[in-house]
């Protein structure tokens, strides 16, 4: 799974590759924890679906990825601040 | 075969089928936008389809370079000649070839690859020909020539990017990429296209439309398109794109032309994150943001200057008031905002719209003229991906307002006017979102068509076939249970629930046939084609007409009707229709008429061809006749001429002075004949000598429920298709009179002549008169000649499901088949057209 839940620290984390399936669970964890913040350190791939509701939704970023692509295209679209 | 291939190959069957309708239309009317444009799509979906198999390269190059042609031509308003239609269906029939091989095995992609390259070169070859260099190329071109330099050149959609980006000396490919936004259900995902794009030094993610609330936001609709930059060659970052080509625009710049700062550290903007990808600049105004907000204002303009009910303008006029405002503030003209909102009172105490019309008819200087004298045409191209010509579209306001805005969705609502004040703006744009969602929902049921494979409606057909035989097996139990038991009671509910199952295995057999019938347009459709490529062929001009091709029959029926039908109206073709200068002689007009309808009739279909040629030339054909030995010269002599007419149907007949590689293959109208025959079908043909002829197919509307006569003969049970009995007759001995030891009666003044089935059967016995010693006698019309079959008795009339026999039994053509009865017998179903 691409997409994980840690209910203690109350991160999203996004592992390895964010498929287009996974779009949806993103979604809903969002809706449902919506003080939930994403540590994206270890993603590689986000599918475009996935990208969006990030996009939309606009949760915050407590780690950005390691992924050279990623955080140079991506990430200064979201709402990054360092934990 | 897996499930994909099979689907993928009925899809491009159907695709291809349109494809060449398409062709058609345009190649008679070539100026036809929309039937370009359908045919590009066509082009292009089977294109994407192949792109999901690799073997399928090939054939995917051959559409590709169509799909490019075709493009050229939409772009240059060029039209489709004859000539160039010849290529591309030739392309496509190569195109449904390997498919067809590729379906059935044996397809080598190396074969077929120097065929499939040679036909994309003469595909390339209209497109070079026919069209001047597209606009694209040109504007490429012109770039390149000037060096990229300058800037009233560069397109809007660039422009606002080139801030974004530190000047370099590299040319940079800009790209502007705006996928479909059902695009993920095709397993596209836009940001693998663009991870792969090569030197990727920029790019912009993009929010199409607002976003809406998060609970509200369907992640499989995809709402961004992109805006990026590469530094690598334009080839190598084009061919990312080669599947999503129509979603893509790209133009060559000098990087040099880029205004940003040295490349930060990444992430400058992250405090602002919900600003960092709505690239649009805030000051001065670009020339992009003008031309929207132009269009903006425009809009609002005409909005208010609609023809508004009384009750409405108040909420219309807030509204546009509202967007004005929006488009102030994101454009820091606060003056504007202020401006609007004065005329709205001044609008409001007046009790009248007109203040507010004539201040939004007076557009600000600085929206009117461009600051850099930039020409019209760019500015418009920019926003034409959101607004159709004359259309209010939502989407116009987001993409400006989207970059300061902080309640988007008043700027959407007041965009839209609705004419009602702010809170209910918003709820009105959301009731119309719904309405959207619902519509496409009505949209999916109304196209909800199920693909079943054949096999498994057939296997439904016997099924229920079976059932009707079982069912049919509940009377017998009835009375055994009466008869042999002794138990009324029992028999009397057996009998009870039969009635229900009887009604029911009725309605399942009505439902299966009715998913059996097909239009008979689906072998109709070719026709055009067909008719199209052997006039061309032959020299003639013919004009095709076809009506009537929504009236259904059985799929069977159909099926077994499709090479008759190419045979019928090749002949018409070949033989009816004369050459232009015959027809021209002869005082008609050039142009030669074939007309194919169908209508159903009771319960029979009627297909008709027809043609306004020359017709049958009886004389010669009882020549021919008398010379082919197939009848007498003194019976040519007594035959009127609809009997010689009939003589074509004979086998062994040809009439066609040249054998022609069109009709006249050896397959005659004989070959027709029992191919409609074997579907309980009957043929009649009438033509008069220089005026034309016409050939009236009769088809059963469903051969699965055949209604037989059961007989009986030499102790055996037998049955007979109900469609042949004329009526049934007790004749007594004594009419029976021998003719020269052929058996004949009488019937109302018209001789019969008889034949026993025992005899027709080799059964070895002799036929049985009942006690007033009269013989049973059947009179069946066959051919229009009617005839007498004495058998031993008569019993009543059932449906059965007929089913042919197989294998051994298969060639004993006495027999058209077998049906179960209930109580497990078996009933041979003669085939009189054979035993007579």
């Amino acid at each position: 799974m691409g997409v994980n839940f840690d209910l203690i620290e109350n991160v999203i984390e996004l592992d390895e590759t964010v498929s287009v399936e996974e779009a949806e669970t993103l979604l809903q964890l969002l809706l449902e924890h919506e003080e939930a913040t994403i540590d994206a350190s270890n993603c590689t791939h986000m599918h475009t679906a996935a990208v969006q509701v990030l996009l939309a939704s606009k949760p915050k970023f407590t780690k950005l990825p390691e992924d050279e692509f990623l955080r140079r295209f991506l990430a200064p679209n979201w709402d990054f601040q360092e934990a | 075969m897996n499930a994909l291939q099979a689907q993928f190959i009925a899809e491009s069957r159907e695709l291809l089928e349109g494809i060449g309708e398409a062709m058609l239309t345009l190649e008679k009317q070539r100026q036809d936008e929309e039937s370009l444009n359908n045919l590009f799509r066509l082009v292009h979906t089977l294109k994407g389809n192949c792109g999901l198999f690799e073997e399928l390269r090939p054939i995917g190059s051959v559409l590709h370079s169509a799909e490019d042609t075709l493009d050229a031509l939409r772009d240059s308003g060029g039209e489709i000649t004859s000539d160039s239609a010849d290529i591309l269906l030739d392309a496509m029939d190569f195109v449904s070839n390997a498919l067809d091989t590729w379906e059935t095995g044996g397809y080598d992609p190396e074969a077929i690859t120097p065929r499939a390259k040679q036909l994309a070169a003469n595909i390339k070859a209209i497109r070079d020909k026919d069209s001047a260099p597209a606009p694209t190329e040109a504007l490429e071109a012109f770039v390149s020539n000037a060096g990229g330099a300058a800037v009233s050149h560069i397109t809007a959609w660039i422009e606002p990017h080139l801030c974004k980006l530190p000047a370099t000396s590299k040319d940079l490919v800009w790209i502007t990429y705006e996928p479909e936004s059902q695009c993920f259900f095709k397993g596209e995902d836009p940001l693998q296209y663009i991870h792969s794009v090569p030197s990727l030094e920029y790019l912009a993610i993009i929010p199409v439309e607002e976003w809406p609330a998060a609970q509200d936001l369907d992640p499989y609709n995809c709402n961004l398109k992109f805006t990026l930059a590469s530094s690598a060659d334009e080839g190598a970052v084009l061919q990312v794109f080669d599947y999503v080509k129509d979603q893509i625009k790209y133009e060559t710049l000098s990087g040099s032309l880029c205004t940003g700062e040295s490349d930060e550290e990444y992430g400058c903007e992250t405090t602002a994150p919900s600003n960092s990808y709505t690239p649009e600049g805030m000051l001065p105004i670009t020339e992009a943001s003008r031309a929207q907000a132009l269009r903006i204002w425009q809009v609002q303009a005409k909005i208010m200057a609609l023809n508004a009910n009384v009750d409405a303008w108040v909420g219309r006029a807030r509204a546009a008031v509202m967007a004005i405002e929006q488009l102030s503030e994101s454009l820091n003209r606060s003056a504007w905002g202020e401006a609007a909102q004065a005329a709205l009172q001044a609008a409001e105490s007046a009790s009248s719209a007109a203040p507010l019309v004539a201040w939004l008819e007076k557009i600000p200087e600085e929206l009117v003229h461009s600051a850099e004298g930039n020409s019209g045409a760019s500015s418009t191209e920019f926003i034409s991906p959101n607004v159709g010509a004359g259309k209010i579209n939502p989407q116009v306001s987001a993409p400006a307002a989207s970059s300061a805005t902080a309640s988007p969705v008043k700027a959407e609502g007041a965009a839209v006017a609705s004419p009602t004040p702010k809170a209910e703006a918003k709820s009105e744009t959301k009731g119309e979102r719904q309405e959207k969602v619902e519509g496409a929902d009505a949209e999916h049921k109304q196209v909800s068509i199920l693909k079943v494979p054949r096999e498994k409606i057939d296997r439904l057909m016997e099924l229920i076939g079976e059932m009707v035989v079982a069912k049919n097996a509940l009377p017998y139990l009835a009375e055994k249970a009466e008869v042999q038991f002794g138990v009324r009671e029992i028999a009397k509910e057996l009998k009870s629930q039969y009635a229900v199952i009887n009604r029911i295995a009725e309605e399942m057999q009505d439902a299966i046939m009715q998913v059996r019938m097909m239009p008979v347009s689906s072998i109709f459709q070719r026709f055009p084609r067909l008719v199209r490529d052997l006039a061309k062929k032959l020299g003639k001009q013919i004009k095709l007409e076809i009506s009537g091709e929504e009236t259904e029959a059985d799929k069977n029926i159909i099926e077994a009707l499709a090479d008759p039908l190419i045979h019928l109206v090749r002949n018409s073709l070949d033989h009816g229709i004369e050459a232009p200068e015959d027809r021209q002689a002869s005082g008609k007009s050039m142009e030669g008429t074939i007309h194919i309808s169908a209508h159903q009739e009771g319960d029979r279909v009627h297909i008709i061809i027809e043609d306004d040629g020359a017709g049958i030339d009886v004389s010669r054909v009882k020549r021919k006749a008398v010379e082919k030995g197939l009848i007498s010269e003194e019976k040519a002599l007594s035959m009127s001429d609809q009997e010689a007419q009939q003589l074509i149907f004979l086998p062994g007949f040809s009439t066609a002075a040249v054998i022609s590689d069109v009709s006249g293959r050896g397959v005659g109208m004989d070959v027709v004949r029992s191919a409609i025959a074997k579907v309980n079908g009957v043929i009649s043909l009438s033509s008069a000598m220089g005026k034309g002829t016409k050939v009236d197919l009769s088809l059963p509307l469903t051969m699965a429920v055949t209604n037989v006569m059961m007989i009986k003969s030499a102790g055996q049970s037998f049955a007979i298709p109900m469609d042949m009995v004329v009526e049934t007759v007790r004749v007594p001995a004594s009419a029976l009179h021998l003719v020269q030891e052929h058996k004949m009666t009488i019937l109302r003044g018209k001789i019969i002549p008889l034949r026993a089935l025992n005899d027709l059967l080799f059964l070895g016995a002799e036929q049985v008169a009942n006690e007033d010693g009269e013989f049973a006698v059947l009179v069946v019309k066959i051919n229009g000649e009617s005839a007498g079959i004495i058998v031993d008795d008569f019993h009543s009339t059932i449906d059965i499901i007929l089913r042919p026999l197989e294998g051994l039994l298969g060639h004993m053509s006495a027999y058209s088949g077998t049906a179960l009865l209930g109580d497990g017998s078996v009933l041979l179903v003669l085939n009189m057209k054979e035993l007579l």
